[in-house]
């Protein structure tokens, strides 16, 4: 019996010997992990891949991308806003953080998170194929009105961002599309090269490299400006059509972590996006760097979930 | 013959569960399908199956030779049951005291009971593997594994 | 062709570099490490490396983490032959026999055929990769929802009797399988189903939890449960000359490797979970065609040279739709596609023509990448097989680490072990109640899909069901499941009628 307890007290001293972790150590003491609540390969996750890459150096510790897709978002968030407020749970906010709610009944709101940093800002845009039967933008309009309920408009996920500008679309020309919902940017980019659907609701880097090659043509784009990388394609509202859709992209933590963390947590992803390796991946993916410090983000996640709050309900009527 | 009663059972129930649960969910028609229908679908279909093997068991004979079979399977049931006890205290402790410290509860205690009694040896061989556990995963593949009470 | 086979062997020059080499080999080793390690598949091996590929220029980071993809896919048999558990998702076929030839003491042939069919199958579709990426991108295309709905309902029947056996408990674990795979969100509407509050059951049941509950634990348990004298029987472990495949095991291999090549390249093309498929699909033509169809569940060697070949190949194939396309069809070429955008390489129809030597140079490190994994795993083979002699009491434990470590690592979530315990538990029930596990994975992985095809297509046709048919894809691989459904019935009534006249001759 004494052999015993000497024994196993030998063990526990043995393994309570490497030191316990300190406290109130300088932020950060071990690796970020960043929640992304979209699929891998997905428009944000490739974004902030590329963006924790360069970000890694200027922190001082790994960045690891974490995806937890689901529910268009939900899931993901959900996760996000319970994290511990000690800075190493962070979320990729996009603006489908402040749609969701209205559409679904969310354990999560805007308000349960610590905005840090916006990265890019991204039009929504149509993509249809070069062969299509739409010469212009006024072509496509006019089918629609006429056509009501027949072009087909994939998105990537029912009751997203994309799926939502879609809808938003189509009441400001007062048209009815056929929406059909896949699962992700990819596989709904797919389907409109297979020619299953007419067109597709995106926003960059979806789509952006068929683009290039020539074998999807931008229809409309719904962003303030044109786009660096095809200047020659107009913006609706180029066109006539007061209608304006971009998607934010950014970063968060939830609500409670401290200031000084938030600030470190935004200076440290900001010197990553000034960084060249960054600049040069955002411009392959045609994705428009829009930068937005933390209380500016603020406002707007604010402003935006006043603004969808109304779009969703006047479209459900 | 009551085990292919029992099973045929075992799924008709769980057919019957679907089906209450998901009529209570919109369920749509086929051409605009709702939430509920596919599951209700499956369900419906998961009771058809099951009737036949329910009925198989009840009328149906016995094949040569099953009784056999049966008896040399026979075995220590509450072996099973202790073996997840065990499992599962062990995982219930699994994110408070951390990988390092569950690996070691994991095997000592799952050994002892499979019948490895020699608590000595039992412990020094649990330690090197939960070490060794430890170093591959945390240290060299750098997985995010939780730390417990120690700080491991 | 000429120009294809010139670049090929320019790439070679860009792949043999010794720094190449030397990437290919670290990823191959890696990913076979990984991929022993039950849940730790691919994907988040690839993922947790990317950090380590950044100073790397773009050629050798892809080598790299392409080497972690197939690797981890030779890895992942490992487990399955000796333990019974999934090392990952598209390992599951290969328990069936691999696992009762390790019973049987020849777990050494068993990997063995394991790495020999890889390296075969995979090197065929490397050639298809280079010859037909293009083509058969196109073709990829051409499937849209219609053509997956019925492409799914002819794999389900074609393949939820996949171990044969009684026809009617498999198509309940089918069932069963796709029930399952409807917890979580609706993939239409977005509401959520059978969740009963939980946020953690919103994103569904994880498969691999499924998987190595169903079959690894469940095995743990039914050994668990064993009488004493059964438990200490020490499985008897071969000399060394029996380690490796005789040559009546390479005889009989050899054609289910070269049809499985060709059936897993094929099947690798579609998007979604395709090397689980494609497993499937070959161990159900082996199982078919073979002179001995009664071995099948009893240590066939066929029922393991085939599976594992269309598991490599149609993992070759996922890279088509991913360098051609630019689209990843299966969630490891997705987190490629991130690495590749990381490094400047924007992959699509572009990518072969404005980055040859990247292009080129990554095929030809994959055909090396084949070579060394078999360099690799065949001298670990005895290694391996001697696990198999640790004393039970000591390994079954081992072996709840090991699972219980491997899912924990797919989604940080504690809620999966108690999943994988829960299928564990049922696995174990099932055994007893004489059901397979196969088909209920199938179903969970083809439920989901399914529903979503069914529904896609019938809001693209306004709700007409002829949409079905009216496409030729489509319209094939309905009339196909039509036969598959349809033909064994009507043989079985024939032969029901035969015996019953025959019966009423005797009479």
């Amino acid at each position: 019996m004494l052999r015993r307890i000497l024994v196993l007290t030998f063990f526990v001293m043995v393994l309570v010997s490497p030191s316990v972790g300190t406290y109130a150590q300088e932020f950060p003491t071990k690796e970020v992990q960043i929640i992304i609540p979209y699929a891998p390969g997905g428009a944000t996750d490739l974004i902030f891949r590329a963006l924790a890459a360069s970000a890694e150096k200027y922190l001082g510790k790994p960045i690891i991308i974490v995806n937890r897709a689901g529910g268009g978002g939900t899931i993901g968030y959900t996760e996000g806003a319970k994290a511990k407020p000690d800075g190493y749970t962070l979320t990729a906010a996009i603006t489908p953080l402040t749609i969701l709610p209205h559409q679904v009944t969310t354990a999560f709101t805007y308000k349960d998170f610590e905005p840090i940093i916006n990265v890019v800002l991204d039009p929504c845009m149509f993509l249809v194929r070069t062969d299509c039967q739409w010469k212009t933008l006024k072509e496509f309009v006019d089918y629609a009105r006429k056509h009501p309920g027949m072009i087909t408009v994939g998105n990537s996920g029912a009751g997203g961002g994309v799926h939502l500008a879609a809808l938003a679309f189509e009441k400001a020309i007062g048209a009815k599309f056929n929406h059909i919902p896949f699962a992700g940017g990819g596989p709904s980019i797919t389907a409109l090269l297979g020619g299953h659907i007419h067109a597709v609701s995106v926003s960059p880097p979806e789509g952006i490299v068929h683009v290039q090659a020539g074998k999807l043509k931008i229809m409309a784009l719904f962003g303030e400006r044109r786009l660096e990388m095809f200047p020659n394609v107009p913006t609706v509202k180029e066109q006539g059509i007061d209608f304006t859709m971009s998607q934010w992209r950014g970063l968060a933590a939830p609500k409670g972590t401290p200031a000084e963390i938030i600030k470190k947590l935004h200076d440290a992803f900001k010197k990553g996006m000034d960084d060249p390796a960054f600049r040069k991946s955002a411009k392959d993916m045609a994705i428009n760097i829009y930068y937005m410090g933390s209380a500016d983000f603020g406002k707007v996640m604010a402003h935006d979930h006043e603004f969808y709050g109304k779009l969703v309900r006047e479209i459900k009527k | 013959m009551k085990k292919e009663t029992t099973g045929g059972i075992l799924f008709l129930v769980i057919g019957l569960i679907t089906v209450i649960l998901s009529s209570r969910m919109h369920l749509g028609d086929f051409r605009m399908a709702g939430t509920g229908l596919f599951p209700f679908c499956l369900g419906m279909v998961l009771i058809g199956l099951s009737l036949p093997i329910v009925f198989r068991g009840l009328f149906g004979e016995r094949k040569e030779g099953e009784a056999e079979i049966d008896a040399q399977h026979k075995g220590h049931k509450k072996n099973v049951f202790a073996f997840l006890l065990f499992t599962s205290v062990s995982v219930l402790l699994f994110n408070s005291v951390g990988f390092a410290i569950f690996s070691f509860l994991i095997l000592f205690s799952l050994m002892w009971l499979l019948g490895f009694r020699d608590w000595v040896r039992n412990g020094i061989l649990s330690l090197l593997v939960a070490t060794g556990a430890y170093m591959v995963f945390v240290k060299l593949l750098k997985i995010p594994l939780p730390k417990g009470i120690i700080g491991l | 062709m000429i120009e294809s086979l010139n670049q090929l062997l320019q790439g070679f020059g860009t792949a043999l570099t010794p720094n190449n080499v030397f990437y290919c080999l670290m990823g191959a080793i890696v990913g076979t490490l990984i991929g022993v390690l039950p849940g730790l598949g691919p994907i988040a091996g690839i993922a947790l490396l990317i950090p380590a590929t950044y100073g790397l220029n773009p050629t050798s980071a892809i080598i790299m983490l392409a080497g972690i993809y197939y690797g981890a896919m030779y890895g992942g048999s490992t487990t399955s032959v000796l333990l019974n558990v999934p090392g990952e998702t598209a390992s599951v076929i290969t328990c069936i026999d691999g696992y009762k030839m390790a019973q049987k003491g020849r777990a050494g042939p068993a990997l063995a055929i394991c790495a020999i069919g890889s390296f075969i199958a995979g090197t065929i579709a490397i050639f298809g990769l280079v010859f037909f990426a293009p083509l058969l991108a196109e073709a990829a295309l051409s499937f849209g929802p219609p053509e997956f709905f019925s492409l799914m309902v002819f794999g389900f029947i074609a393949l939820s009797n996949v171990t044969g056996g009684s026809l009617t408990k498999s198509l309940v674990m089918a069932i069963l399988g796709m029930i399952i795979g409807t917890i979580g969100l609706d993939p239409v509407t977005g509401d959520a189903r059978f969740t009963f509050g939980s946020a953690y059951l919103l994103s569904g049941i994880e498969f691999v939890a499924v998987a190595i509950g169903l079959f690894g634990i469940g095995e743990v348990l039914a050994n668990v449960e064993q009488r004493p004298e059964v438990f200490e029987q020490k499985i008897v472990v071969p000399r060394l000359r029996e380690l490796y495949p005789s040559l009546s095991d390479l005889k009989r291999s050899i054609g289910a490797i070269l049809r499985a090549a060709v059936l897993g390249f094929g099947v690798g093309l579609i998007p979604g979970p395709a090397p689980v498929i494609a497993t499937y699909a070959s161990y159900m033509v082996e199982r078919k065609i073979s002179k001995h169809p009664e071995e099948f569940g009893q240590g066939a060697i066929e029922g393991v040279a085939g599976p594992e070949s269309a598991n490599n190949s149609a993992c070759q194939a996922a890279f088509i739709p991913l360098f051609a396309l630019g689209i990843p069809f299966a969630p490891p070429t997705a987190i490629l596609l991130g690495a590749l955008l990381i490094h400047g390489i924007v992959p699509g129809p572009t990518m072969i023509k404005e980055h040859p030597t990247f292009f080129w140079g990554v095929i030809a490190s994959m055909y090396i990448g084949n070579f060394v994994l078999l360099l690799l795993n065949l001298p670990f083979v005895p290694f391996f097989a001697n696990i198999l002699r640790i004393p039970k009491k000591i390994l079954l434990p081992l072996v709840m680490l090991f699972c219980i470590t491997g899912m924990f690592t797919v989604n940080n979530s504690i809620y999966d072990i108690w999943i994988m315990l829960l299928f564990g538990v049922l696995g174990y029930v099932l055994r007893k109640l004489d059901y397979e596990g196969a088909p209920l994975l199938l179903g969970l992985v083809l439920g989901p899909k399914l529903e979503v095809a069914f529904r896609q297509s019938l809001m693209l046709s306004h709700g007409n069901f002829t949409i079905f048919i009216s496409r030729p894809i489509s319209l094939s691989f309905t009339v196909a499941a039509l036969i598959f459904l349809f033909v064994p019935l009507f043989f079985r009534m024939v032969r029901r009628n035969r015996a019953i006249k025959k019966l009423g001759k005797e009479g």
